[in-house]
């Protein structure tokens, strides 16, 4: 089971330390499962990030770079889905939000049930989101949007428990625009909102990020995006109360993670498409007892959105074929100490009216590198030294001892080397 | 020049913005934000009381959002070849500032016409008239209203530039 939330930032939940968002459920997860302290996403934005989960690619190869329609989903991706269905026999759900350009919904090779909305240009609504099952329009049974496809993966669950099965259940929340179940919301409108150095309420308010959607103060808006997790880590709660109903926690692989962060002011950003801690960092928290016995561990090894695939490809006994980039997490799973990739891709391509510039870059354990197009600098951080992004060290002596290498790096990453270990 | 106070508080409150501490960003903000929507309102009762034409009015009352057009051109230069930064020119939000622009000298003109003399007047019926743009404006942001208009400036823009 799959549960992959929208915007959802590493460090909005109890078990990464927040100071006050309430998240007993995925806290839960952690505690009787792996935290991957190190998870990131390689295009911070909803379709390439989306696209890359699937087919464990990065976005330059399996094409969906940004939101926009210059980069359609291509019906003929194997995605990790389709390979459980047709290698393995596995049933297959895929529960929620889509969101790839290109023209409709896609036709998705080796999914049995397909539930979806389409409104909003696909990003759908909180309340009253009518939904698109199999094809088919069909009214939302209950008003909140969260809920009612909490209800529909427990029905599909419940149906499917005798075989084995993927779920892959894709919430709108924690998008914007922020709005949690009405009975939470307000819940945290005493709470201490500290924002990030050099930011001000109305950050987002000028420099064209206002095209992000974010049109009120930052502090309230961080308020309702944690009211909105609070109301998200409810539903989480009762999808594991029900794989425990159903006698399935035990065989059954959780998986919780988002398809980016969100920058809530860091370096003066509301928005996401940086390549900035906040917004690359993922929640990552998997628990699957038959492999995973010993709870609450903490892995630091880099976990990759590409890595998913071929994670769950592997635990089913199904190759991950060549296409795919990512590379299994398992050998981590089942050992502490195995070592994790050196390094990985950071991409994006702008997108009209975003004011983020297309960029490439390396990510490896303590540094960022990054080279833009347009009128921008690359920029190097020594983000396990300044996890901020503080400090930008291109052109430093300190920067130009470390150039020489993290340029190859990310010359063999843009010709498709893989760095695991 | 009756045009320069507004882009004078329009600059400077946006440099102040950019420039000076977390603490003062909102009131550096109000000043830039207002001169941006309601320049019309100051500079074009003065203008016509001084005898220049609507069109010489309007052009003068116009000059900080020609500035902040300007400024915005510079900031998409960075990042999109000329054409689609010439097409950003026409977002909403220009478009929004634009029109209440035209709401502003439209209400001075409507009360002009049936008063007396060319004395310049208050800007109160252009204010209400601001704030009624202002209220549906927000609204139209706060509904999907405001979203759609901005899908369908994106997808206008997909056309033009074949993406």
């Amino acid at each position: 089971m799959v549960i992959l939330s929208d915007n959802h930032r590493f460090d909005a939940l109890g078990a990464a330390g927040h100071p006050f968002v309430r998240t007993p459920h995925l806290d839960r997860l952690a505690r009787e499962g792996v935290q991957f302290t190190n998870a990131f996403c390689t295009t911070p934005l909803c379709s390439p990030a989306r696209a890359s989960f699937l087919t464990g690619q990065y976005a330059w190869r399996h094409g969906v770079r940004n939101n926009a329609g210059q980069s359609r989903w291509d019906d003929g991706h194997a995605t990790f889905l389709e390979r459980l269905a047709s290698r393995a026999g596995y049933a297959t759900a895929f529960i929620g939000k889509w969101h790839m350009p290109g023209s409709g919904l896609p036709r998705l090779r080796g999914v049995d049930h397909f539930t979806t909305f389409t409104v909003e240009d696909g990003q759908g609504r909180y309340f009253d989101c009518p939904l698109v099952v199999d094809g088919q329009p069909e009214r939302s049974r209950r008003r909140y949007l969260t809920e009612e496809l909490t209800d529909r993966a427990l029905a599909w669950l419940a149906a499917h428990r005798d075989r084995p099965f993927c779920l892959y259940l894709s919430h709108k929340a924690v998008h914007h625009p922020w709005r949690p179940p009405p009975d939470l919301e307000g819940i945290y409108a005493d709470a201490p909102v500290e924002l990030p150095p050099g930011a001000n309420r109305w950050t987002g308010f000028t420099n064209g990020e206002i095209w992000g959607g974010v049109t009120r103060p930052i502090d309230r808006a961080i308020r309702s995006y944690l009211e909105t997790v609070t109301g998200l880590d409810r539903e989480i709660g009762r999808l594991l109360d029900g794989l425990d109903e159903l006698g399935l926690a035990d065989d059954t692989l959780v998986l919780y993670t988002s398809d980016n962060g969100f920058l809530f002011g860091e370096q003066r950003h509301v928005e996401l498409r940086w390549p900035f801690e906040a917004v690359l960092r993922l929640p990552w928290l998997l628990r699957y007892p038959r492999l995973v016995p010993d709870g609450g561990r903490r892995a630091p090894q880099l976990a990759l959105n590409i890595d998913l695939a071929p994670t769950l490809l592997e635990l089913a006994g199904v190759p991950a074929g060549p296409a795919m980039q990512g590379t299994s997490l398992v050998p981590i799973l089942r050992d502490p100490g195995a070592p994790g990739r050196r390094a990985f891709l950071v991409e994006n391509t702008r997108e009209f009216p975003y004011p983020a510039p297309s960029y490439r870059g390396v990510r490896t354990a303590r540094h960022l590198y990054v080279e833009y197009e347009g009128r921008f600098a690359p920029s190097l951080h020594d983000v396990a030294a300044d996890p901020e992004q503080r400090r930008d060290l291109y052109g430093t002596p300190e920067g130009e001892r470390v150039l020489p290498e993290l340029r190859a790096l990310l010359d063999d990453l843009r010709r498709g080397e893989r760095f695991d270990g | 020049m009756v045009e320069a106070l507004p882009l004078i508080v329009a600059a400077g409150g946006f440099a102040l913005y950019q420039l000076g501490p977390s603490g003062l960003a909102g009131l550096a903000l109000a000043p830039y934000v207002t001169a941006l929507v309601l320049a019309p309102s100051w500079v074009y009762p003065r203008r016509r009381a001084r005898g220049a034409s609507l069109p010489r009015a309007a052009a003068g009352a116009s000059l900080v959002l020609v500035a902040w057009l300007a400024k915005e051109s510079l900031r998409m230069s960075a990042v999109y070849p000329p054409a689609e930064t010439a097409y950003y020119a026409l977002n909403p939000l220009a478009l929004g500032l634009a029109w209440s622009a035209a709401l502003q000298i439209a209400a001075w003109e409507w009360r002009h016409r049936h008063w007396r003399g060319l004395r310049a007047r208050g800007p109160a019926l252009a204010v209400a008239a601001l704030l009624a743009v202002a209220a549906a404006g927000w609204l139209a942001l706060r509904e999907s209203g405001g979203r759609e208009l901005i899908y369908a400036y994106v997808a206008l823009h997909g056309r033009l530039f074949g993406q």
